[in-house]
């Protein structure tokens, strides 16, 4: 009856239209900044590292041990060297991108889920509800992100997965106080109302008109976020509290070359730089699509 | 304005109960017994028994956190080390002093140079200078600060053998460590104080005042500059709280004996009443920071005084 009565606005065409070349817009925008593109170069090829790492340098080479060859400088065999276990760097680093891009994109995916949750909870309802999640959001926001992760991993133990849930916790706070933020700026538009008083359920009116417009904020802190915990992760696995070895990452490996500054110094340059790059690579793409979304705020 | 200082120092209290309530949660959260950690799978039960009773490990959850809330309120007492036996206060106090100086040098240096480099670079807007500084600001943003402080160590200690490489033991020891913690937090700052600026140099108030002929000078220092600082001295106090968390990773590159040493061996040692009590104290520090930070912006912020003046 009411799809007879009301024009069905999810498929108007014309909005389809507009849709598409928006996102072209944002595209076009993008593209012409020098750095943003530098940036997605650059993270483009850590990306292709990570997802062919077995192909460049396969897991074996990157943990097998010789005592021979043990903190060899860099030369045609090994391209960065090898470290005091006579394990081959290239390969070190090669295999690190993959674990700490992935602790990054899923830290980041699997906050923004949790945070979209609480975030539309607190924003869309209201009342108590929001009372209550933006008190305890507050609370966590009181300890310094690197101690809350640092307590968890100390409770839990050192491992990957822990890692995984400790650097979540410290991002999700953040992001709730964002998409709660967002969904109140978004949430009292007129074509909101508007679908609303067409009958819309809240999940889709939050998930189909409220959260798209807010994409370019979300995406923005997702970009930033991954550049966040690639640090967070590396500082972490440095003083022993994340991924531990023999598994290569960046941050562990550094603390591995710290004993050999002087003999090796060459050790400290590759992970840090890889760590270094990985991380501005996201930063330098988000601050591009921040510019790219909201041209006023160019400058 | 004394309501709202007394509303929100008030406030404090309810914010503190609750991290302690998540550090410990989370820190319970441990599988297995402490007792076997930390007295090894031979230990025998009467042995466990009283290790237990002696932290009151033997108690519920609940009666747990009742007790040890007690114990901070009544006597201070944050528990005894599972290792030493010692009150973990006492220990932390000791090691708290180089932790706190480490954290307020890095971020006095870091206001320094991130403020005044943040306005330059605004007001130098699409200058070769202003290009320069937001691309350092941006390498600086992204550099992982234990990475930072051990090339320093490299070129300053071990080559130019100008500064010490380790310790606290005199002023000398403490330049590399805040320099490193420093320039991370002055690049945050010089990109918040810059886009600020920026902002604020775009509203109607500025275009007035030029427009009734303030020399730029005038414009910048004394209208722009005021109403573009309010927001940088709050992104000044979650620096503290950044500058903070990143001591205790900077501690172990230098190995200075602060609260992150500290922390960081007691984690080693699964030594859990150190490790609450430490995190504990630095994140209450942190609230205490935000309070003064809260308190001072309800001094310079004229609408929140004018909120509060009825």
């Amino acid at each position: 009856m009411k799809k007879n009565l009301l024009i069905n606005i999810d498929d108007v065409s014309g909005i389809k239209a507009d849709k598409e070349s928006h996102a072209k817009e944002i595209w076009r925008r993008l593209r012409k900044n020098k750095t943003a593109m530098a940036g997605m170069l650059i993270l483009g090829i850590f990306v292709l590292v990570a997802l062919f790492a077995d192909v460049i340098a396969p897991y074996e080479t990157a943990v097998a041990q010789d005592s021979s060859m043990r903190l060899q400088p860099p030369s045609a065999e090994h391209f960065f060297g090898t470290d005091r276990l006579g394990r081959d760097v290239f390969a070190r680093v090669v295999q690190g991108a993959r674990v700490s891009l992935s602790i990054g994109l899923f830290t980041s995916l699997g906050s923004l889920i949790i945070a979209v949750i609480f975030g539309s909870l607190a924003g869309y309802y209201g009342g108590k509800t929001e009372t209550l999640i933006l008190r305890i959001v507050d609370v966590f926001m009181c300890i310094p992100s690197i101690l809350l992760s640092l307590a968890v991993v100390a409770a839990l133990g050192p491992n990957m997965i822990n890692l995984l849930i400790a650097m979540m916790i410290s991002a999700v706070p953040g992001k709730i106080r964002l998409i709660h933020s967002v969904i109140l700026s978004v949430g009292d538009q007129e074509y909101v109302d508007a679908a609303r008083v067409y009958g819309c359920s809240d999940a889709r009116i939050i998930f189909k008109y409220i959260l798209p417009n807010a994409l370019g904020v979300i995406i923005v802190d997702t970009t930033m976020g991954i550049a966040g915990t690639i640090l967070g992760a590396a500082s972490l696995s440095f003083i022993g509290m994340g991924i531990q070895p023999p598994a290569p990452e960046w941050g562990s490996m550094l603390s591995e070359a710290s004993e050999f500054l002087r003999r090796a110094p060459y050790l400290l340059v590759f992970p840090g730089v890889s760590i270094l790059l990985s991380a501005m690579s996201c930063n330098l793409l988000g601050d591009g699509i921040r510019d790219a979304f909201d041209p006023k705020l160019k400058d | 304005m004394y309501k709202y200082v007394i509303k929100r120092v008030l406030l404090t209290i309810p914010v503190l109960l609750g991290v302690l309530l998540i550090v410990f949660t989370i820190m319970s959260l441990t599988p297995g017994e402490p007792a076997r950690l930390i007295l090894g799978a031979s230990a025998d039960q009467a042995a466990i028994d009283a290790f237990n009773q002696l932290h009151g490990l033997d108690a519920t959850f609940p009666e747990r956190l009742w007790n040890y809330l007690k114990d901070i309120v009544t006597d201070l007492d944050f528990g005894r080390s599972y290792r030493s036996d010692k009150p973990v206060f006492d220990m932390i106090l000791g090691r708290f002093p180089i932790t706190f100086m480490l954290a307020t040098l890095s971020i006095f240096f870091s206001a320094v140079i991130g403020i005044v480099l943040g306005v330059v670079s605004a007001v130098k807007q699409y200058s070769k200078l202003d290009a320069t500084l937001t691309v350092t600001a941006m390498i600086f943003a992204s550099i992982p600060s234990f990475w930072l402080g051990m090339m320093l160590i490299l070129g300053f200690s071990l080559n130019l053998h100008m500064f010490p490489s380790h310790g606290a033991d005199s002023w000398q020891s403490y330049v590399l460590p805040v320099l490193t913690l420093a320039v991370s937090a002055a690049a945050g700052l010089l990109r918040m104080t810059r886009s600020a600026m920026l902002e604020t140099i775009r509203m109607e108030y500025i275009r007035t005042a030029r427009a009734k002929g303030a020399s730029p000078r005038d414009v910048i220092y004394k209208h722009a500059l005021k109403n573009a600082l309010l927001p940088v001295v709050t992104s000044l106090g979650i620096s503290f709280g950044t500058s903070l968390g990143g001591a205790v990773v900077i501690e172990t590159v230098f190995s200075i004996p602060g609260l992150g040493m500290l922390i960081v061996n007691a984690i080693r040692d699964k030594d859990f009443p150190l490790v609450m009590a430490s995190i504990l104290f630095l994140a209450a520090l942190f609230c205490l920071v935000m309070l003064i930070v809260d308190l001072i912006y309800a001094f310079i912020d004229p609408r929140i005084k004018s909120k509060y003046l009825n």
